[in-house]
């Protein structure tokens, strides 16, 4: 049991009364919010923490010895404790604290994978990435020659993991994959893909920013090399995210930012960086952010937890997907299960972005347009789709009010 | 169908949308620009033939949403035979009631009046008036430029 469920089952009213968002009017209507796939609404226990720092003590971290900034510094730290449960890392030191999944990838792709490959080389990623996903290997490709292979998606919209397997070769050096796809809500099969990557030894990335307010992650069962996400998909504020890394490899890794906070000491001869976490963690970070992804973080585990949220979900899932059957000309693209409740739909020849206005006048709020995946998009021959990402506050209501919306929409352009 | 959303999908704008005027690329054009919506992937071409400062022949295509599509075809008929210092003058009226800066144009043009209050999708609406702009700048550039290369949007800005 916790604090807002009985019996496994959620109280979805009383949950809603903790994020002051959902009260609002959006253009006189009562606010439907379908994207949380861009990022979560904010419970208030996030809020109120981030509130909390700025007004009873406001200090940097890690530096100064008055009470103010112990403070600051041990809730900054707390976050780092409550992502290792979270992940279930081994070791609080595998956590370090960045602006997010992009971020993270970036530090990866220059201080990990750059100084390994070679013309020839090859990096793998999959065709259903989010080009935070894309663009930073590109990079490194046009940087250091070598390849970038995609493996395949399959006709539902899941990965074609057949090929995925028969793509690495003594070639690849790096994997990097997303564990849900953003714009479709199809989960990936990631245990299999770990497996097939430890077989070749070739180290593997998950992009979790889509999977962690959904799934259970635990790091060490599925033997992960790096893991990222963002802090405001998360329940959390924006600015703040995580790369998780095994030790080993974090150790070796050279810190891609100089300044303070990153060192032992400094003279103008030789500076010594600091130990794992701190070498990546140059500069005053958004200490209010930490302090939100942390309770971001309590939030999920202690208020809700992964049993309550995955039931709930699913059921939001079923129906939804029976209720979209209704409409007319309606065509989902990413119908492959397991998925979370993401829809990417297309409604006759209507473009996406009228379908966003006219939800957006009903106050349903969607998202339209290429979901920062193209090659995605483009292998499904559509520039643009109109994407509902439902999480743990949507209700049936929801559900009801995303159909009538499309039903309207459909009138209006018959 | 709520107000609100008649007032921007008025019926003006979903007929042009159905069936817009001057919708085709004009032969031997001598002025040409291709629109690119980065944001959305909204595609815009028009393409015009000008003699002695006047619009002999003015066409677009577009792969776009309604709005985009329903102004091209506006834009067609209002400035079709118009001279070119004319033109000029309609696009910056135009643009300056969609930023709610101006007064409000008569004829067809006046149904987009209402995307004022909608700043996100005024970059549609305003991408065919930008694409002939840099279509008058240019001359006949976009044969052989893959569409998107010339990127009018840059300049709409967030
Ligand atoms: C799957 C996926 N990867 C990466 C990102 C980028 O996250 P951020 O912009 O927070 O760095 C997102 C967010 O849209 C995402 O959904």
């Amino acid at each position: 049991m916790s604090r807002f469920s009985r019996n496994g089952k959620l109280n979805i009213e009383e949950l809603r009364k903790v994020f002051p968002v959902l009260s609002r009017q959006i253009r006189g209507k009562k606010l439907t919010y379908l994207d949380s796939g861009a990022t979560t609404l904010k419970p208030l226990r996030v809020i109120e923490a981030v509130d909390h720092y700025y007004r009873n003590g406001t200090a940097n971290i890690h530096r100064g010895v008055h009470l103010l900034s112990e403070e600051a510094t041990s809730r900054y730290e707390s976050t780092r404790t409550a992502v290792k449960d979270f992940l279930n890392a081994g070791d609080e030191r595998e956590i370090v604290l960045t602006s997010g999944t992009t971020a993270g990838i970036n530090l990866v792709a220059k201080s990990f994978v750059k100084s390994r490959v070679k013309t020839g080389d090859e990096i793998l990623i999959t065709a259903m990435e989010h080009h935070a996903n894309i663009v930073p290997w590109q990079m490194l490709r046009d940087e250091t020659g070598c390849k970038l292979v995609v493996a395949p998606v399959l006709e539902d919209g899941s990965l074609d993991v057949s090929a995925f397997k028969s793509l690495i070769t003594g070639r690849t050096k790096f994997i990097s994959c997303v564990w849900i796809s953003n714009a479709f809500g199809v989960i990936n099969p990631v245990k299999e893909m770990v497996h097939a990557a430890k077989s070749a030894g070739v180290p593997i990335m998950f992009d979790a920013a889509q999977a962690v307010a959904h799934e259970a992650v635990d790091v060490q069962s599925l033997d992960c090399d790096f893991l990222v996400f963002s802090g405001h998909k998360l329940f959390g504020p924006t600015g703040v995210g995580v790369l998780y890394g095994k030790m080993k490899h974090l150790e070796v890794m050279p810190p891609q930012m100089g300044g303070g906070d990153m060192i032992k000491s400094v003279s103008f001869e030789k500076t010594i960086y600091a130990d794992v976490p701190a070498k990546f963690e140059a500069g005053t970070p958004d200490i209010a952010a930490v302090i939100g992804l942390g309770e971001g973080i309590r939030f999920v585990t202690e208020d809700l937890g992964f049993d309550v949220i995955r039931a709930h979900e699913q059921e939001l899932l079923v129906a939804a997907e029976l209720a979209l059957q209704d409409v007319p000309d309606l065509k989902i693209l990413g119908t492959a299960h397991p998925k979370v409740p993401i829809f990417s739909m297309i409604l006759g020849k209507i473009h996406a972005h009228d379908v966003g206005t006219i939800l957006d006048l009903q106050g349903v709020a969607v998202r339209t347009g290429h979901h920062c995946a193209q090659p995605l998009l483009a292998r499904f021959g559509v520039p643009a789709t109109v994407r509902a990402s439902f999480s743990i506050y949507n209700d049936q209501e929801d559900i009801k009010a995303l159909v009538q919306g499309l039903r309207k929409t459909l009138e209006m352009f018959a | 169908m709520s107000e609100r959303a008649s007032a921007i999908y008025q019926a003006v704008i979903l007929n042009h949308n159905r069936s817009p005027k001057g919708y085709g690329v004009v032969p031997l054009a001598t002025h040409e620009a291709d629109g690119f919506n980065p944001i959305c992937g909204d595609k815009v071409n028009v393409s015009a033939i000008i003699v002695k400062d006047k619009f002999v022949n003015l066409g677009f295509t577009a792969q776009s949403c309604a709005l985009c599509r329903a102004s091209a075809s506006v834009m067609m008929e209002a400035l079709a035979d118009s001279t070119l210092s004319r033109a000029e003058e309609f696009v910056s009226q135009f643009e300056n009631m969609i930023r709610g800066k101006g007064v409000v144009i008569k004829g067809d043009a006046a149904a987009f009046e209402a995307m004022r209050d909608y700043p996100a999708r005024a970059k549609c609406v305003l991408l065919p008036w930008r694409t002939l702009t840099e279509a008058l700048k240019n001359g006949s550039t976009a044969s052989g430029v893959p569409p998107g290369l010339t990127s009018v949007s840059t300049e709409l800005g967030e």
